[in-house]
């Protein structure tokens, strides 16, 4: 009982709860009825579209948005109501005189804020969390994740509080309780980003992607969701909330919180309405801010040296200087003060000087690894496209960390391999610290015109690993690429792909367009895919993983492998015999419905349908070029029951609205051609392009 | 009883207190003048733990300030600078005193509402600079504590209020052996509430007596020799001020009364009046007395 | 009930001393009747308590009244003998006055009769 008075006491956390109540109030209120009108909405809308079996997809995030508001507006401005006492003099004494150690008064009104905050998570997410399981036919809302994003969320909030409150016990007033939030909370890790990733970047043998964990920006949870909506990879649900950045996350944001208390106690009550409570914070604050801004040009210096225009330079230096004054008067609202602290600023300059050694010793550090073949155990290696997740795209994303996975399972020793992967090592750091240096050209750049291919190993000496990416000519890549394919496990990454069969894979078909096809019939169509896949080399199956459809048709498959879970995508190519049969069986079933459909939009005034042909060169055609509709019309008229086998065949693309929605989804058909058919567009085509050259030459 | 030993606080690099020492008894009413500046409130503070002495011990009860929460439930503090939660009322107040201070009463603090005629179920805010010291006064009061402290509260304060104040205080004092430290930097605000007196100059406490010794300490005579005499003549009697004009002589004798007179007399004066002194002019004595001189700065005594 | 003028120059233990002795001189505080308590008297008179105490203990050190813990302060059986004897000391105060009087002129006959006519209306009052 005693000690739980120590740290915690009911008359203060009510009083708590009692000063940031409207705050609270708003943010509850604003969430939730957002929260409302966004289920009720999802759920209309899904209700609406539900004729074409379309179970809607749903997350947490899209239908209670405004979530990511407790973090980054909820939150910190109820710390700063709660714990505003302490940037007021009057204030700040009544609550050090009170019978209560100033442990109680921190973790009290830190209770408060936080319950309010858990308040409104919880509040404006049980809509979405009560409604949706009753309408399991139109929604399709992934429970488990929606309590991991809740997590997340809650998570980020703590962090965000604990810098703010750690913030506020080490400043006086609330311009610096604020500046001091931000800077807690982005300097550290925008700092330790920008010189890695441009320590990193610059030397063209790291991948930057690669390096994950601990430098990688989305393990800080609140960095990572805001700086995920500036950088276009943004993250779903599933993906790329690991468990380290939870972990991670939470550990620092109870770092704070500790560290907070400790501040806190260590307060002096007349250190209200000053900037900092000690002088020395003062500078220190003052002095990080103009750094980091001065980083920017240190970096970009360390980068390109010589090439960077002298006026960016100076620029950042007067943008940096401009910030050192700037935040002294606005924080001690002293012009004085900010004369007397310009001196100061040379501390500035020489940081930046230290930041820029450390950046040269990494850099150093880095190249200097060039081992020999017999040094290095073995080495992990795959072609970069296919398993970097450096500036991945979304729908990429899922297939590199799967290739990534798999291919950090097969360690290659065989000799060969390991000396071409090394020497081309040593040539690139060669060629890098020779040729390219002084024009501060990335090896990509370079390479460009000599078509080398480039590919991402990981150098295995005991325990250690190395990730470095490395560029091959031709010949190279040809000596290499046959010894991988002679290596029975690496060709096995490749060929063994999940079962069709297995119970714990789900096969879907991933299209823009909607194909209609359910999940056995997407099993079928996936049987059908290895069997092409068979026929391929190993060479041409790499290509394909790296590809994307020329039908924009995938079959998406999710598979666990080693206990987590992944997500492939596997393009299905126009070539491809078996695919595209069970492609064409799998719209059988509704066929003659839709080409009704088709000709009664054939003859309305905008049909917006759009023909392609495949496996012979005719092209793709939309409504309103020549001959048009007798292409259609050929198309159209085809046998029914017909499949393509190796032969030609067309798509048609058109738009399928619902009357009186505004929504609408579009259809792909896949029709296979005869014969006859085939001449009759030739005929057709030929006409066009006579047509197109004659009037070309009019003009 | 709260006793203060050799504390010194320091605020950049100007010593607001040096060294005080001070002991104040349980169920006296201790006043502490000085002028704006001096270190009143600076004191007070560090008796309520709200700054951290440099150096030196304070406790109360024989329980050290800083940190407890067991001394700060023995005291409430009534700043110069009053803090009400924003827009709260004396009900809210109240109930948050209530929650904190074990001893708070809701009986005392609807009577005592009630005597001052304040509304408790306003905001605060709305009220006058004097009412809010009112509300400061009856939510302190209410809360029964042992040791009450008044920054410069009495100072400008309306008289009836005043009054009423004080009869509280003094009730509290009789009845439950409260102790009261009252600061200000009137003396005469202070002359007939306290009994104990201290004189806070500089960062140092210059003096502490007992009220009423103070105002029997010194005397003022006014005496005439038939003949010629100088202040010589005068041996025997402890003079704290001389000067004379004429054969007219106006001294400021310390000491026995009944004394110094008798050894006056044997001097056959043609006048000897004896005339008791004013607590300020005994404190303008006493401290050029002590070398002070207090000639810009007896205004605000 | 006590007057106490708390501008005069006189302390205001002194004069709650001096009045005390007065109200049992006038028979109006009795032997064994109960003085109020520090408590009262200190808020209806306005007074400091301590000083109230003090007049108390200076009351009770001269014999005048006794305290009884936990019950308060009476006033003893020969109070008004003890204030008589002490008050015998204003005799030479008189003295003094009579001097001066015999010095200025003023005939034998004039101040006893003074003195006669203050203890007739004093006894008559009684």
């Amino acid at each position: 009982m005693k000690t739980s008075k120590r740290f915690f006491d009911f008359g203060l956390y009510k009083e708590g709860l009692r000063s940031v109540q409207i705050v609270g109030l708003v943010f509850s209120a604003l969430l939730t009825i957002v929260s409302v009108f966004s289920t009720v909405g999802k759920l209309l809308s899904a209700m609406d579209t539900y004729e074409e079996n379309a179970v809607q997809l749903t997350s947490l995030l899209l239908v209670n948005p405004l979530i990511l508001l407790t973090f980054c507006l909820a939150t910190p401005i109820m710390t700063l109501v709660a714990f505003n006492f302490t940037t007021k003099r009057p204030a700040s004494d009544f609550y050090f005189s009170v019978p209560k150690t100033r442990n109680t008064v921190y973790w009290s009104f830190s209770a408060a804020v936080m319950t309010w905050t858990v308040f409104m998570i919880l509040l404006s997410s049980a809509v979405p969390l009560l409604v949706f399981p009753f309408f399991k036919k139109y929604i399709l809302f992934n429970f488990s994740s929606a309590f991991l994003f809740i997590l997340a969320i809650m998570i980020c909030c703590t962090l965000v509080m604990g810098a703010v409150n750690l913030a506020i016990a080490l400043t006086g007033n609330f311009v610096s309780n604020v500046l001091v939030s931000l800077l807690i909370i982005f300097l550290p890790r925008i700092l330790l980003i920008t010189v890695t990733q441009n320590a990193l970047e610059s030397i063209p043998v790291i991948d930057y992607g690669s390096t994950v964990g601990f430098l990688s920006p989305y393990i800080n949870l609140v960095f990572g969701m805001i700086y995920s909506l500036f950088s276009l990879f943004f993250m779903n649900d599933g993906l790329g909330v690991s468990t380290v950045s939870f972990f991670y996350t939470l550990g620092l944001g109870l770092l704070y919180l500790i560290l907070g208390n400790i501040a806190f106690n260590r307060r002096k009550s007349e250190a209200a309405t000053y900037a900092a409570t000690t002088p020395f914070l003062r500078h220190v604050y003052r002095i990080a801010l103009s750094s980091a801004v001065l980083l920017l040009g240190t970096v970009t210096f360390f980068s390109y040296g010589d090439g960077v225009p002298g006026i960016l330079v100076i620029t950042l230096l007067f943008l940096s200087l401009l910030t050192y004054c700037v935040y002294e008067l606005v924080t001690t609202k002293s012009f004085r003060s900010m004369v007397r602290v310009l001196p100061g600023y040379f501390a500035v300059i020489g940081v930046n000087f230290v930041l820029y050694i450390a950046m040269l010793a990494i850099s150093s550090a880095l190249l200097s690894y060039q081992p020999s073949a017999e040094k290095v155990d073995g080495v992990y290696i795959s072609n970069y496209s296919l398993t970097s997740t450096s500036f991945a795209r979304e729908d990429d994303a899922g297939n590199k960390l799967y290739w990534s996975r798999r291919t950090k399972d097969v360690l290659i020793t065989d000799k060969e391999v390991k000396k071409i992967v090394t020497d081309a090592l040593k040539q690139n750091i060669k060629y890098y610290k020779n040729d390219i240096k002084d024009d501060y050209m990335t090896l990509d750049t370079y390479f460009e015109d000599e078509l080398k291919t480039k590919y991402l190993v990981t150098f295995r000496q005991g325990f250690q690993k190395r990730t470095r990416v490395i560029y091959l000519d031709e010949e190279e890549n040809k000596k290499l690429s046959e010894r991988l394919a002679r290596i029975k496990e690496y060709e096995k990454i490749f060929t063994d792909l999940p079962k069709p069969d297995d119970p714990d894979n789900a096969v879907s078909i991933y299209s823009q367009y909607k194909l209609g096809a359910s999940d056995s019939e997407a099993g079928t169509l996936y049987s059908a895919y290895l069997k092409d896949l068979e026929k391929l080399s190993f060479s041409e199956l790499l290509d394909l993983y790296n590809t994307s459809s020329d039908l924009n048709v995938s079959i998406r498959v999710k598979t666990f492998y080693k206990g987590r879970a992944y997500q492939l995508d596997l393009p299905i190519l126009s070539d491809m015999g078996n695919t595209v049969d069970a492609l064409i069986k799998i719209q059988k079933k509704d066929l003659k419905k839709q080409i009704k459909e088709l000709k009664k939009l054939q003859k309305s005034d905008n049909p917006g349908i759009s023909i392609g042909f495949y496996r012979f060169p005719y092209g793709q055609y939309s409504g309103d070029q020549y001959n048009y509709d007798e292409l259609l019309d050929i198309i159209l008229s085809g046998d029914l029951s017909a499949t393509a086998g190796n032969g030609p065949f067309a798509t048609v693309l058109y738009d399928v609205g619902y009357e009186g929605h505004a929504s609408f989804f579009t259809r792909q058909l896949f029709l296979p051609l005869s014969d006859k058919q085939v001449n009759e567009v030739k005929k057709t085509v030929t006409k066009i392009r006579r047509a197109q050259s004659s009037e070309a030459v009019e003009y | 009883m709260i006793s203060v030993c050799n504390v010194t606080k320091t605020f950049s690099k100007t010593a607001a207190l040096k060294n005080i020492t001070c002991t104040i008894p349980e169920g006296s009413i201790y006043g502490m003048v000085g002028s704006n500046g001096a270190g009143k409130s600076t004191f007070l503070r560090l008796i309520t733990g709200v700054y951290k002495p440099d150096n030196g011990v304070i406790t109360i009860d024989n329980l050290s300030v800083w940190e407890n929460p067991k001394a700060k439930e023995l005291f409430m503090y009534v700043p110069d600078d009053l803090y009400f939660i924003s827009g709260a009322s004396m009900n809210r107040m109240a109930k948050l005193y209530a929650s904190l201070y074990p001893n708070f009463s809701f009986d005392r603090f609807h009577s005592l509402t009630a005597t001052l005629r304040l509304n408790p179920d306003i905001n605060i805010g709305t009220f006058s600079k004097g009412m809010k010291r009112q509300a400061a006064i009856i939510l302190a009061l209410s809360t029964q504590p042992k040791y009450i402290f008044f920054d410069e509260t009495f100072d400008g304060l309306d008289s009836v209020v005043r009054n009423v104040i004080k009869r509280l205080i003094y009730n509290d004092v009789a009845e439950r052996k409260a102790t009261a430290i009252i600061t200000s930097h009137s003396l005469r605000e202070l002359e007939d509430t306290c009994d104990q007196l201290a004189l806070l100059h500089k960062g140092g406490i210059v003096f502490e007596r007992d009220v009423s010794d103070l105002k029997t300490s010194l005397f003022k005579v006014q005496i005439a020799l038939r003949e010629d005499y100088d202040q010589s003549v005068f041996e025997g009697v402890d003079i704290v001020h001389f000067s004379k004009k004429g054969s007219v002589s106006n001294m400021i004798i310390r000491g026995d009364r009944e004394a110094s007179v008798e050894i006056l007399q044997k001097l056959s004066p043609l006048i000897l009046d004896i005339l008791p002194l004013s607590l300020e002019e005994v404190f303008t004595y006493e401290m050029s007395a002590l070398g002070y001189d207090f000639s810009e700065e007896t205004e605000g005594i | 009930m006590f007057a106490i003028d708390p501008m005069s120059q006189q302390p205001v233990y002194e004069q709650l001393v001096d009045e005390v002795e007065r109200f049992v001189l006038l028979g109006i505080l009795k032997s064994g009747s109960a003085l109020p308590s520090v408590r009262s008297l200190s808020v209806s008179l306005s007074v400091n308590p301590n000083t109230i105490q003090k007049a108390y203990s200076e009351l009770t050190s001269r014999g005048v009244v006794f305290s009884v813990p936990g019950k308060g302060c009476f006033v003893s059986s020969d109070a008004a003998v003890l204030i008589g004897k002490a008050r015998r000391v204003r005799l030479k105060d008189l003295k003094e006055i009579a001097e001066e009087l015999f010095l200025a002129g003023v005939p034998k006959k004039e101040l006893i009769d003074v003195i006669s006519t203050v203890y007739k209306s004093e006894e008559d009052a009684q």
